[in-house]
This record gives structure tokens, C-alpha cells and sequence, in this order.
């Protein structure tokens, strides 16, 4: 056992470490090249040294205001999709369930549809000149995923208890539906409004702004906060709800609140970045493989680890075709799919679930 | 006037913004004529816009262009290029080091727009509607922003005349016939360009008629809506020479194959670009499309 | 002081169907009550009413004089602890660490070094030690049961720690395991109830039930129709009438066939 615990300092340090990598890859590498003594010096004293060149203005703009806000929301996205992920398998019992089941992805991706096909002829029967602004489709993204969750929630929930397998079921229609509706807005859209939902539902980084990230962080912050209290609770509901509550697990608190805490932070995600895939199945299950099930460790380590891919993923994604980039979502599903096939062949221990 | 000289529109976004709970800052926004006079590299994004700049003689202070700016292509294809007009990048744009973003109107995201912006680069959005007036408009206003407003003035000179004999030729057109614009053709499924598309422009100003005028937009088209519809000719893209054949478009037992286009094989293709971009080489395209249906117009 | 745990004119119905009725039990410190009966008499129903884990249709389930219902769950959970039936899981948690899922909660209290103490103890009486770090997944449906049975026994030592009485409620906790590990997990029920723990359990095994039951319940369509010290209710009429089978109490079978039955407190423990 205590070989166990040994094992899981030695991986907590590991990942710790490998996130501050990637923090400095990601601050120090785009487009505009920058050697990294300055990126260092423009982060230790936020610029001020090197006032009157006119290049080092630059720099600093760009590593204080794109590079940094960027950064610390692919952070923010990547930990939160991580353990949501995470948090959702242990609420389904389910080590294939990923955040979308709760809904919020199909919400929020009709909703942002709707704004982006519909928007300005919506604004235009009110009556208001112009095109909406573009805040509106982060917050009708969030907002449409939030009231998709609670519509399912309501769903599922008969007598005060909530059914863990309605709310899938309900999920896979709330889905079906929200995919056919975003197909009759995809109908009506003409060339522009296509691509933009194509490129929406590809998610990206791109447009991070320190607006974005205030925004976002009391969203997503919470499940972050939280988790460390979920872990034995979780652990407990994983050997059934009914064993659960025999442990004094408050069986039906605890799912509601990490319903919740699911459909903030995703949604808080999908607002500001889009869809992106994989990483809320993959980087729970490969750490499952690394150091176990146990939901005190996994649930912290997922958000080391998710927050470290999401952003080497956007590090590739604004390299690899710079100065233009790739949708971030074709970068995680580019890697995250061979990984998590290859982690289901390398582990028969797998085959049984 | 329109180059839209980011203010305005903005501030009102910045109003909504705010009431919707989310305060973006916005104000950076330096004097655009100001900075434009100085301009040498300039970031270009929208195919029209890259070349409108070309043929006012600015090829060379174009830095960076995006994926619809295909135009002289051997002039763009050392240009590195900063990805969709719709899905830009700051740091890449930054990274060409432009001093003046001329951008069509719908290039962002917004986000990113707003952070060149607070790097000290002016942005000009131009509008870009689908008409005579639209590119005319458009090569004043890129001119304009550039700092070339009188080689603006001399292209916007020839490109009107050039619409106004298209304009003479076409008022002897008895007849306008009907034609269908193709944009693909895949699996059989016909995607054409209806009504309030750059196809309807463009055939309006060749003197023909949309057949696909029950559509709005680029949509599928049903095949008893093509039979109905009736073309007397078939429009359809060409990309760096290829084109589909009247073989393929006209193949037996399709909807196409029962059409008046059919039985004359009535079949133009045009660039792609040219066809839908709406710049200064409009009226050369609709006059082509003009002379390829009604080859009779040309004995003149 | 009111009883450990008292069940007064307990019933239950979903959808129109009454599943038990007409239960009164009390469960006393140091007392082993095993339910029987045939398949669908009841006998789950009536544990999860009596762990709080349903709530009756009507009657009341209290434990030390509170009804069950008004118990927060973590309290409940130091009162009493329930072994289920065989039970998997999707994730490949180690035994060890099923185990001690059984502590994690109501053991807060403890330190680290009591905590691996009750987890070393009770992985040692289930006799899965030498499976700590197998995957669970990967056990035998009896090895399985029997890290359940050491979950339940971490629960009831840490509980201990706030509860003075305690209820152990084993459902079918016999049915996947070898006739070794089977008396020997009934053996450690026997000593825990020696040490003041209330023993219900449900058992299919009559012979078994026989030999640990202080008070033998005999359930039939939702209604106890026995209870009583074993002998006054194994008998002939009740066998055939409860399950159906026109077997006869103490009989030997007919010449030369073997038999074999089970005692109590005789399991050799062996390793491996």
C-alpha cells in the first residue's frame, strides 16, 4: 500500500512537472517568434523593461494578451473536461460515459447553432439594425447547454431520486433531437454560416481574450475546487448507489451536485472553445491504467493531465499550419483516438468492461 | 461609404456586450486614412480584397492573405497564409508583422479582430454585396484604405465602363434564358445557387435568368425541382482547369439529362472564383458567361 | 435505553403489490436472526427496509429509538453495516481498496496507522489478504464476496468509533463461496455477534441457517409464518408447506448415499 502511495506522489510530481512544460512550451512558441529570455522577462516584470522598443511592445501584447489568456483558458477547458469526464463515469458506473451525456454539448451546440444561423434575422425582427454581438454565442451556447442538462435532469428524476440510466437514455434522444434540429438550421444556412458552424463544432482556442478567461473561471473553477471533496463519494457510488448510501454516502445530494458541477463547467467550456472531443473519455481512462480507479487521486490528476493536453494540443494546433491554425478539436481527436485504441488493445484487464 | 472604419458598429456591439454581462474593451482603434498612408505591409483577407490590391499595383506590400485570396495565384503563392477569413489567428497575423488588416466584411472571430486592434494595427472591414454597386464600392474603399485613392479612381473608372457596356450588351438580349448554377454535384445531389447568392448576381449581370429561383441561397436542389426549373444552359465551377464534363453533368436517367441544357448540351464552366467573388474582373466573367449562351451577341 | 433496532408492523407495496406486511422484529445485541424462505418470499425487501436503505409503505424501521428516515446517512451508515449480493464492478479497483471504500467515510476520525490496522484486521478475517492488490474486477464471484464481507467488517470497526451497537445485515453472503470459506465467514458473524453485534442474515442454506441461527425467521409472500430458536422451526410441515418439497427434518438418506453437514467453528484456514 504504501508502495501505492509512493507510486502516486511520483505521479502527481510527474504530471505537475510535464504541466509546467507545456505552460512554458505554450507561452514561449507561435507564430512570432520570440526568443525565450524575453518571453521570461516579459512574464516576470509584465513588459515594463522594455519600454521604447518597439518590438519588445509587441512581444509583450503578444505573450501577455494572446499567448497567456490563451494558455490559461485551454487550461482551464482541458481540467475542467478532464474531471467532468472523469465525474461522469463514476456517476454512470460507466467508464465510457463522457461529459456529453448529461446533455450540454447537444444543448449548447443547438443553441450556438441558432445564433450563428439564426441570429441576425432574429435581431432583425426586433427591430435592431446590425448583427449581434459577439458575446451572444458564447452565452447562448452556455446557457442553452445548462437548460439541456436541467431538462433531462427533470427527466430523470422521479420521487426526489434521480435514474442515473434515464438520464442516459434521455441523453442519447436529447442529443438525436438537438442533432436534427442543428440539421434544419445547417439547411437554411447559406455558405459563410455553414462553415462558421463547421469550424464552431471543430472548437478552437483561437480569440482566447482575459475577457474569455474572467468570464469562464468562475464556471469552471468550481468542479476544480470541489473535486477533492467528490473523490470518496464517488468511490463509494461506484459499487452502487444502494451500497453507497449504506456507506453514508448522500447518494442523491452528491449526484446533483455533480450534475451541476458537470454542466457549469462544460458548458462554461464549450462557450468559450467549442466542442472539443476526447479529452474528457481519454485522459480519465489512460490515468485509470497509470495509477487506478481511486477517485481521490484520479479526479486531481485528470485535471493536471487534462489541462496539460489541451493545451500542448492548441501548441500544435497554432504551429503546425502557422500562421494559420487547425481546429483544436482535429488535434485531440487526431491524437486522442490511436491513443485510446491503443490503451484498450495494450490492457486486456479492459476486455471485461 | 463603405469601408466601414471599425467604431462604429463596434461600439454598438460593445453596448450589447455590456448588457449582456460580458464588458469587452474596445477604443484602441487607431486612425485607419491616418495609418494607411504609411502602410507597407499590408494583411489581406478576402479574395475581392487581395485582388482589388493586386491591380492597384500593391501586390508587393501584401504580407499575409488568407485561403480565399487565390487570385493571380502565381503572385499569392509565396504569401504565407493566415487560414479561413472566418477562423484567423492573432498571433499568425501578428506574426507577418502587418501594419494596415483590409479585411471583408464577416473576417474574425471578433475576439481576434479586437486583439489586433490593441496591438496598434488599424482594421477596415469592407462590405461586400453581390452587385454592380457592391465591387465598385469595394474598389474605392480598399483604395482608400491602402493610401492609393487615385489608382483606386482609375480602376473604379474602368470597372464601371466595363459594367457599362456589359449593361449596353445585355439591353439586346431579347430573350433572357434560364440557367442553372451548379456548385457540386456530388453522389448525384445537385447543390445550386438560388436566390440572394452570388450565382443570382452574376447571372443577372450575364443576362440570364436564375432557374433555381424557388431556392434562397447555395441548397440542394430536388430533381423534380431541376426538371421543373427547365435551364436552357448549366453554369458550373472550374478549379485550376478541371471542370466536370457534359458526360457527367448530362449522364442518362439523371434529373439534369431531362433538361432544355441537356438536349443543346449547354454547358459553361467558369473559375470559381471569378464566377462568385464579386471584384474588378465581374463584368470580364459575366460578359464570358454571357458570350458562351448567347454566342449570336458577339457579331457585333 | 430503546432497542438497537426495532421494525413495528413494517410493509411495503410498489405499484399495487405488497411485496412484505405485518413485520415486527427487533434485533438484539449478540443475536444472529437468519431470514428464510423461497425465492420472491420477500426476504431483500425486508433487509433493505430494516437498513433504512427503503422506505416502508407503512410501519417504521428505528434504530435506537429514531426512525431510520430521520438518521442522516452518515450516521446510519456507523449503526449498521450491509454485505450485498454479488456485486461488479466497471472499474478495476484493487480488493484492498474495495475494502477500504468501507472506512473511508465514518473512519475520518482516525488516523492513518488505526485505519490500516482495521484494513489489515478485516481483510485478514475475510481471508482475502493474500488477494489485496488483485484487481477486483478480475476475482472469483466468490473472492468477490468475501472482499465485500471485508468492506462490511472495515464499516462496522471504524463505526464503532461512534456507535456503541451495531447491525450486521448479510444478504446471501454465502451463496458463491466453497464450504471452507462459507463456515469460516459465518464463524467470523458468530464472533462478531459474540462481541455484541447484531447478526441478520439472509441464508438459502437451511443446514446452514440451522447451525449459526439464534432465531430462525421463515418468510412466505411478504409475512413471517415461523420464528423460533431453529428446532421449533425446522419441522416437516413447515418445510413442505414454506418450500415446497416433501423432505423430512433429520432424516438420513436411504443406504449407503452420503450426507454431509455443516459445524460451526471447525473451518481450518489455509492459505493460498
Amino acid at each position: 500500500m504504501s508502495e501505492a502511495r509512493r507510486r502516486g506522489v511520483a505521479v502527481f510530481a510527474g504530471l505537475a512537472l510535464l504541466l509546467a512544460a507545456i505552460l512554458l512550451l505554450s507561452l514561449g512558441s507561435g507564430a512570432v517568434r520570440i526568443p525565450p529570455g524575453r518571453v521570461l522577462d516579459i512574464l516576470l516584470q509584465g513588459g515594463a523593461s522594455g519600454a521604447g522598443d518597439p518590438t519588445f511592445a509587441r512581444d509583450a501584447l503578444v505573450v501577455l494578451n494572446i499567448r497567456l489568456p490563451r494558455t490559461l483558458l485551454g487550461l482551464m477547458v482541458g481540467a475542467g473536461l478532464a474531471v467532468s469526464g472523469a465525474l461522469m463515469q463514476g456517476l454512470f458506473r460507466n467508464p465510457l460515459a463522457d461529459p456529453a451525456l448529461v446533455g450540454v454539448s447537444a444543448g449548447a451546440g443547438l443553441a450556438a447553432a441558432t445564433v450563428i444561423v439564426l441570429g441576425d434575422r432574429l435581431l432583425a425582427a426586433v427591430n435592431l439594425p446590425g448583427s449581434l454581438p459577439y458575446t451572444a454565442l458564447p452565452v447562448a451556447a452556455f446557457s442553452g447547454g445548462l437548460a439541456t442538462t436541467y431538462g433531462l435532469y427533470r427527466v430523470a428524476t422521479r420521487a426526489g431520486r434521480i435514474s442515473v440510466a434515464t438520464m442516459l437514455l434521455a441523453g442519447l434522444a436529447a442529443a438525436a433531437l438537438a442533432g436534427a434540429l442543428t440539421g434544419l438550421l445547417v439547411y437554411a444556412s447559406d455558405d459563410r454560416q455553414l462553415r462558421d458552424l463547421t469550424f464552431w463544432s471543430l472548437g478552437s482556442l483561437s480569440g482566447a481574450t482575459w475577457t474569455k478567461v474572467m468570464t469562464s473561471a468562475p464556471a469552471i473553477l468550481p468542479v476544480l475546487v470541489t473535486v477533492p471533496f467528490l473523490g470518496r463519494g464517488l468511490n463509494a457510488l461506484v459499487l452502487g448507489e444502494a451500497e453507497a448510501f449504506h456507506l453514508g454516502v448522500p447518494v442523491e445530494r452528491l449526484k446533483r451536485v455533480a450534475i451541476l458541477l458537470v454542466a457549469v463547467a462544460v458548458g462554461a467550456g464549450v462557450a468559450a472553445a467549442g466542442v472539443i472531443g476526447f479529452v474528457g473519455l481519454v485522459v480519465p481512462h489512460g490515468l485509470r491504467l497509470l495509477i487506478g480507479p481511486e477517485h481521490r487521486r484520479l479526479l486531481p490528476a485528470c485535471a493536471l493531465l487534462g489541462g496539460a493536453l489541451l493545451v500542448l494540443a492548441d501548441v500544435v494546433a497554432r504551429l503546425v499550419v502557422a500562421p494559420a491554425e487547425l481546429p483544436i478539436g482535429i488535434v485531440t481527436a487526431i491524437v486522442g483516438a490511436p491513443v485510446f485504441l491503443w490503451l484498450l488493445l495494450g490492457r486486456s484487464a479492459l476486455a471485461d468492461v | 461609404m463603405s469601408a466601414a472604419a471599425s467604431s462604429p458598429p463596434l461600439s454598438r456591439r460593445a453596448v450589447l456586450g455590456t448588457l449582456l454581462g460580458f464588458g469587452f474593451g474596445f477604443g484602441l482603434a487607431a486612425d485607419p486614412a491616418r495609418a494607411a498612408a504609411s502602410a507597407m505591409r499590408i494583411a489581406s483577407l478576402g479574395g475581392a480584397v487581395t485582388e482589388i490590391l493586386w491591380r492597384l499595383g500593391a501586390g508587393s506590400r501584401i504580407a499575409i492573405v488568407d485561403t480565399t485570396s487565390v487570385y493571380p495565384a502565381e503572385v499569392l503563392r509565396e504569401k504565407p497564409n493566415a487560414g479561413y477569413l472566418r477562423a484567423l489567428s492573432a498571433e499568425g497575423l501578428l506574426s507577418a508583422g502587418p501594419d494596415l488588416v483590409i479585411a471583408a466584411e464577416g473576417a474574425g472571430p471578433a475576439a481576434v479582430l479586437t486583439q489586433i486592434r490593441e496591438a496598434g494595427i488599424p482594421v477596415v472591414l469592407v462590405h461586400e454585396p453581390p452587385t454592380v454597386e457592391g465591387v465598385l464600392e469595394k474598389i474605392r474603399a480598399v483604395g482608400h484604405a491602402a493610401g492609393l485613392d487615385a489608382p483606386a479612381e482609375t480602376l473604379h473608372r474602368t470597372v464601371e465602363a466595363a459594367f457599362a457596356a456589359l449593361a449596353g450588351r445585355r439591353a439586346r438580349i431579347a430573350r433572357p434564358a434560364r440557367a442553372l448554377v451548379v456548385l457540386s454535384l456530388a453522389n448525384g445531389r445537385v447543390m445550386a445557387g438560388g436566390r440572394e447568392s452570388t450565382a443570382d448576381g452574376i447571372l443577372a449581370l450575364a443576362g440570364l435568368r436564375n432557374a433555381a429561383e424557388g431556392l434562397t441561397g447555395f441548397k440542394p436542389i430536388t430533381d423534380e425541382a431541376i426538371v421543373a426549373a427547365a435551364p436552357e444552359t448549366v453554369v458550373v465551377m472550374s478549379n485550376e482547369g478541371h471542370a466536370l464534363s457534359p458526360d457527367t453533368v448530362f449522364a442518362p436517367g439523371t434529373a439534369l439529362s431531362q433538361t432544355p441544357a441537356a438536349a443543346k448540351r449547354s454547358l459553361v464552366a467558369m473559375d470559381g472564383l471569378a464566377l462568385l467573388g464579386f471584384g474588378p474582373r465581374t463584368p470580364e466573367t459575366a460578359e464570358a458567361l454571357m458570350r458562351a449562351v448567347y454566342p449570336d451577341l458577339t457579331g457585333e | 435505553m430503546s432497542d438497537l433496532l426495532r421494525a413495528e408492523d413494517l410493509a411495503y407495496a410498489v405499484a399495487g403489490r405488497v411485496l412484505v406486511e405485518d413485520i415486527a422484529l427487533t434485533a438484539e445485541p449478540g443475536r444472529i436472526q437468519i431470514v428464510v424462505g423461497p425465492n420472491g418470499a420477500g426476504k431483500s425487501t425486508l433487509l433493505r427496509l430494516l437498513s433504512g436503505e427503503l422506505a416502508p409503505t407503512s410501519g417504521r424501521v428505528t434504530y435506537a429509538g429514531e426512525p431510520a428516515a430521520a438518521i442522516p446517512p452518515w450516521r446510519l451508515a456507523a449503526m449498521r453495516a450491509v454485505m450485498p449480493q454479488a456485486l461488479r464492478l466497471a472499474f478495476p479497483f484493487s480488493a484492498a481498496e474495495v475494502a477500504r471504500i468501507g472506512l473511508d467515510g465514518i473512519g475520518r476520525g482516525l488516523d492513518r496507522r488505526a485505519r490500516d490496522a482495521i484494513l489489515t484486521e478485516a481483510l485478514h478475517r475475510a481471508d482475502v489478504s493474500h488477494l489485496a492488490r488483485r484487481s477486483y474486477p478480475t476475482l472469483s464471484g466468490g473472492e468477490q464476496a468475501r472482499v465485500q464481507f471485508a468492506r462490511a467488517l472495515c464499516q462496522l470497526a471504524a463505526g464503532r468509533t461512534l456507535a456503541r451497537q451495531q447491525v450486521l445485515f448479510l444478504d446471501e453472503p454465502t451463496a458463491s463461496l466453497d464450504l471452507r470459506h462459507q463456515t469460516a465467514l459465518l464463524d467470523v458473524a458468530a464472533d462478531l455477534a459474540g462481541a455484541g453485534t447484531a447478526v441478520i442474515a439472509i441464508l438459502h442454506d437451511l443446514n446452514l441457517a440451522a447451525a449459526y441461527a439464534d432465531e430462525l425467521i421463515a418468510l412466505q409472500a411478504g409475512r413471517i409464518v415461523a420464528r423460533g430458536r431453529p428446532e421449533t422451526v425446522l419441522r416437516d410441515d413447515l418445510v413442505a408447506r414454506v418450500f415446497g418439497v416433501p423432505w423430512c427434518v433429520g432424516e438420513v438418506p436411504e443406504a449407503g448415499r452420503p450426507f454431509l453437514l455443516p459445524r460451526r467453528g471447525v473451518a481450518v484456514r489455509q492459505q493460498g
